[in-house]
């Protein structure tokens, strides 16, 4: 399971499953933006299980 | 006060003064009342009968009308059908009707299946699917707004530990906390007559170090292959003195339907035991009080919405001119606001074009596209996507 922010406000992580990865009620293999917002199941997970989320990567400038 | 003496040996007809300026008059068995002059009307304590309006003193001017209970039983049989089809149930889409995930099957623990109902087992399997209802089951079922079924093929794992179960989590676990609740649901079996078991339980939520999820013991039926209608009333614990968990609306009550279960399940299942087969529910209703009301059905907007608040899926269409590194956004709203933020998931058929670090975010009203644009030229995002916020 891989878990990044996906903005520099931290308020969106991009959660990719591999299949038959499970975080909250998706099973992988699926992609996942998960809000970080303690109501939300998934990041809710997340916070239990004190997963590692990867700091927001910015794009490559053109 | 003097006392007063009626006179002995009255005469018909004969009036006396009482000492607060009222008259009685003996009717030849009895001194009666009516009024300054005793010769208006009256109503005796016990038999006599009344007709025409009744005027409260005081208000002179609105009468009271008084209605026999045969009257009154007969107008609420008229008009309460109407009215008492909404707002008594607990449970979402206990009709089968919302299926916004499709029709099944589902076989995976956890999954949802028809809206806002998940199966969860361990061991064994269980095959998920909506069904179409007959006529022949109709008429069993005394309902022809029956339409589809939930059916359930499992094989029970026959370990101690292992079971099978579908599940709804109610929202708020204080909605339901100290009362009395009946739970109805017709059910039928492909063969045999398997036992349905009905549990209730408490989730204090996620965070911190909430208290424990209590289980109420569990109460089995047996079922048939005739659709029929069973209840269930369950005396739902209080909650005071309970931590919740600290991430705010994660607390819930949930209601299982047991199928299978190994020993360390017994009280939970109502002792179902283990089982195999194929067994059917529609018309599942969770009411307060102690005796199952007529079935409800709401409207089919309000049945929608009542998922749409977990689950919604929905599509983001945009595609304009961007210069190369600029933000790239659009927003959607949902269709209803979601009980909480919602996960993000992309469905099938998109198209994302000069976008880079594409990403969707959400508030609990909608949602937008995170992205740059890769290039000064035109982007294009036609996104299908699922927003999931159940419990």
């Amino acid at each position: 399971m891989q878990l990044i922010f996906i903005n520099p406000e931290q308020t969106t992580i991009k959660a990719t499953l591999v299949d038959g990865e499970t975080l909250g009620n998706h099973t992988g293999p699926v992609e996942c933006f998960i809000p970080t917002d303690p109501s939300n199941k998934e990041y809710g997970e997340i916070l239990e299980k004190q997963l590692v989320v990867a700091d927001y990567m910015p794009p490559t400038a053109a | 006060m003097a006392l007063f003496d009626f006179p002995n040996s009255p005469t018909l007809n004969q009036q006396v003064t009482m000492p607060d300026g009222t008259v009685r008059q003996w009717d030849g068995t009895k001194w009666k009342a009516g009024g300054a002059t005793a010769t208006g009307p009256y109503l005796q304590l016990s038999g006599g009968a009344m007709s025409g309006a009744m005027t409260v003193v005081g208000n002179a001017a609105a009468a009271l009308q008084p209605v026999p209970l045969q009257q009154l039983s007969s107008t609420l049989a008229t008009t309460a059908p109407a009215l008492n089809n909404v707002g008594r149930s607990y449970i979402h889409n206990g009709l089968m009707t919302i299926q916004q995930r499709g029709q099944g099957p589902w076989t995976t623990s956890l999954a949802y299946t028809v809206d806002r109902w998940v199966l969860q087992f361990l061991n064994g399997s269980m095959s998920v699917a909506v069904g179409t209802l007959t006529d022949a089951n109709r008429a069993q079922i005394g309902d022809e707004a029956a339409t589809f079924y939930l059916s359930n093929t499992f094989t029970g794992g026959a370990a101690a530990g292992d079971y099978s179960f579908i599940v709804q989590f109610i929202e708020d676990v204080r909605r339901l906390a100290g009362k009395t609740v009946t739970v109805s649901f017709y059910a039928s079996c492909a063969s045999g007559t398997p036992r349905v078991g009905v549990q209730i339980y408490q989730s204090f939520g996620s965070g911190g170090s909430p208290s424990p999820p209590v289980s109420v013991p569990g109460t089995s039926v047996t079922v048939s292959t005739t659709w029929q209608r069973y209840s269930v009333t369950v005396a739902v614990p209080s909650v005071s003195g309970k931590t919740f968990g600290t991430n705010s609306g994660t607390a819930f009550t949930g209601l299982r339907f047991w199928f299978s279960a190994g020993s360390n399940s017994a009280p939970d299942s109502g002792s179902v035991g283990v089982q195999s087969g194929t067994v059917a529910l529609w018309g599942i209703q969770l009411e307060i009080g102690s005796v199952a009301t007529p079935l409800e059905k709401l409207d089919p907007r309000n049945d929608l919405a009542n998922c749409q608040r977990f689950y919604t899926p929905g599509a983001i269409l945009a595609s304009f001119y961007s210069l190369a590194g600029a933000a790239v956004t659009s927003f959607v709203s949902f269709p209803v606001s979601m009980r909480a933020t919602p996960t993000m998931t992309q469905g099938a058929g998109n198209t994302i074009s000069n976008i880079n670090s594409f990403g969707l975010s959400a508030s609990t009203f909608g949602v937008w596209i995170n992205g740059t644009g890769a290039a000064t030229s035109t982007v294009t995002a036609y996104v299908n996507f699922i927003a999931s916020a159940d419990l």
